[in-house]
């Protein structure tokens, strides 16, 4: 590696192929330690598969993938990891604590339960959801189950968050005060976040830069950085400027 | 949170007794114009009752058809639920073995209280053979049904936070399963009970189904009565005080509480 401070994640030349079919084909981009990065493009562009491949729940044909400067194969070495899905998955036998939980389960040396209980109440707290702790999800709203979903993938305190269309399925309103919720969790946090999104609204509002997608096989049509002050609306005049000029490139 | 209204809660118990004093009533016109042996009142099976529980043997019988039954139920859960997540896991060997289930499901009871004479004899076998074998195919079949309703995203986030097998067997197969599980062992503990009396009659010495044989051959029907409500009360007291409140503790995260 080079000599200074290496990218959170690292594409290289990265290729998929399912059989004879190629979804992705010579994918390369950096994403640099404490940076929103965001996929964008149609779906059929590949960009789930993607993530996965960087969560280590698929492995690439072709290409390297680097994380925190280490070449990284297999399912391994992915501790640094969080990895947030399009539902929110949360295990309906579980309260909304014992959910958060479930990400410090499989942790080795095992954590004791206190200490697990402990950290799950915190994370409750940083994403505002006090006092919900010990209801079950049936019990709780789309955003709240989202939230604590987002507890979930925290509660590790992972140095990188992937997310794959993680507020897609919530209601406009909802879905702008998790992004709220998202940018401040970040601005405590600092972790590396990679997100998949086909929102151009929602790739402007969050990310520093955005690696658009180009379908069929999926490859990387072009990198926009966006440069405009947080926090940022999209009916602020240059946010949505940022957001037509995005648009025409997809 | 979910606890019923009051005045719901009076109501039921109330139609409840109003329907046991109707069914007291009834019997006792009707068995005032049948002979003893044929339909005893209510008076005399209640004297025949306190008879048979001074008789000594009363709770003796009663330990050893429990011990068989709770016998051939474990066994039966102990075999069924793995062979249950077995065949869920796996649709191949599902598919493979699913005509076994057919066969054995269609063979009675009383042919295996049979069968369980000519291989173990008069012994405690022969009921837990004849409980198992009830027992086992529908536990086996409910825990079946269950793993296939296991949510394959919540297996994918068990694998993306890199858990084990034996971590996902526990965490998600488990959770999901229980349900399914506790309605298979219900139902299979309801008829275990009942089929082993049908082979304690023929395949004992001992035990409620013999008893019952024994005051039928002598013609004491208060005796034959008097067991039945007995056996009706007990499995009433176990559904009311045992089956639904655990049913209600560990799904209370279930929508329809």
């Amino acid at each position: 590696m080079s000599a200074t401070t290496s990218a959170a994640i690292s594409l290289r030349c990265v290729g998929k192929n399912f059989g004879t079919l190629k979804v992705i084909e010579h994918v390369s981009f950096d994403v640099e330690q404490g940076e929103i990065v965001a996929l964008l493009g149609t779906s059929g562009c590949g960009k789930s598969t993607l993530l996965n491949m960087v969560a280590g729940l698929l492995e690439a044909s072709e290409g390297e993938l680097w994380i925190d400067g280490n070449r990284s194969e297999g399912t391994k070495d992915r501790n640094a990891l969080s990895y947030m899905f399009q539902e929110d998955r949360l295990l309906p036998w579980r309260t909304a604590r014992a959910n958060a939980e479930f990400g410090l389960e499989a942790a080795r040396p095992a954590i004791p339960a206190r200490e697990r209980h402990t950290r799950a109440n915190a994370v409750l707290d940083l994403v505002g959801l006090q006092g919900f702790a010990d209801s079950h999800p049936h019990r709780l709203s789309g955003g709240m189950r989202s939230r604590v979903a987002l507890a979930r993938s925290l509660v590790t305190g992972p140095r990188i968050l992937l997310m794959d269309e993680p507020f897609s399925k919530l209601d406009p309103q909802m879905r702008s005060q998790m992004h709220d919720e998202l940018l401040r969790i970040h601005a405590t946090q600092r972790m590396t976040v990679l997100f998949v999104t086909h929102d151009v609204e929602e790739a402007i509002v969050l990310a520093d830069r955005v690696v658009v997608l180009a379908p069929r096989p999926g490859r990387v049509r072009e990198i926009v950085d966006v440069n405009l002050p947080r926090p940022r609306t999209a009916t602020d005049p240059t946010v949505a400027e940022a957001i037509r000029q995005l648009r025409l490139l997809i | 949170m979910s606890t019923v209204p009051r005045s719901s809660f009076v109501s039921t118990v109330a139609q409840r007794v109003v329907l046991v004093v109707l069914l007291l009533a009834a019997w006792w016109l009707v068995s005032l114009r049948m002979p003893q042996f044929v339909l005893p009142g209510p008076l005399r099976v209640a004297h025949a009752f306190v008879g048979l529980v001074q008789s000594g043997t009363f709770f003796d019988d009663l330990g050893i058809t429990l011990y068989r039954v709770v016998a051939g139920f474990l066994l039966a859960a102990a075999v069924g639920a793995p062979l249950g997540i077995a065949l869920g896991s796996s649709p191949r060997v599902a598919n493979f073995f699913e005509p076994l289930l057919s066969i054995v499901n269609t063979v009675s009871s009383a042919i295996w209280a049979v069968f369980a004479i000519i291989w173990f004899g008069i012994s405690n076998a022969t009921t837990i053979f004849v409980v198992f074998m009830t027992a086992m195919p529908l536990i086996l079949t409910n825990v079946w049904q269950g793993a296939l309703t296991v949510d394959r995203n919540h297996v994918e986030l068990a694998r993306s936070f890199r858990m084990s097998r034996t971590q996902i067997m526990r965490k998600i197969f488990m959770p999901t399963i229980l349900p399914h599980f506790f309605a298979g062992a219900r139902l299979a503990f309801g008829f275990g009970w009942r089929v082993s009396l049908v082979a304690e009659t023929i395949g004992s010495s001992n035990g409620i189904g013999y008893r019952l044989r024994q005051a039928a051959d002598l013609v004491q029907t208060d005796q034959v009565f008097a067991w039945t409500v007995t056996l009706v009360v007990l499995m009433l007291l176990l559904e009311a005080g045992v089956l639904k409140p655990l049913e209600r503790r560990l799904f209370r995260w279930k929508k329809t509480d």
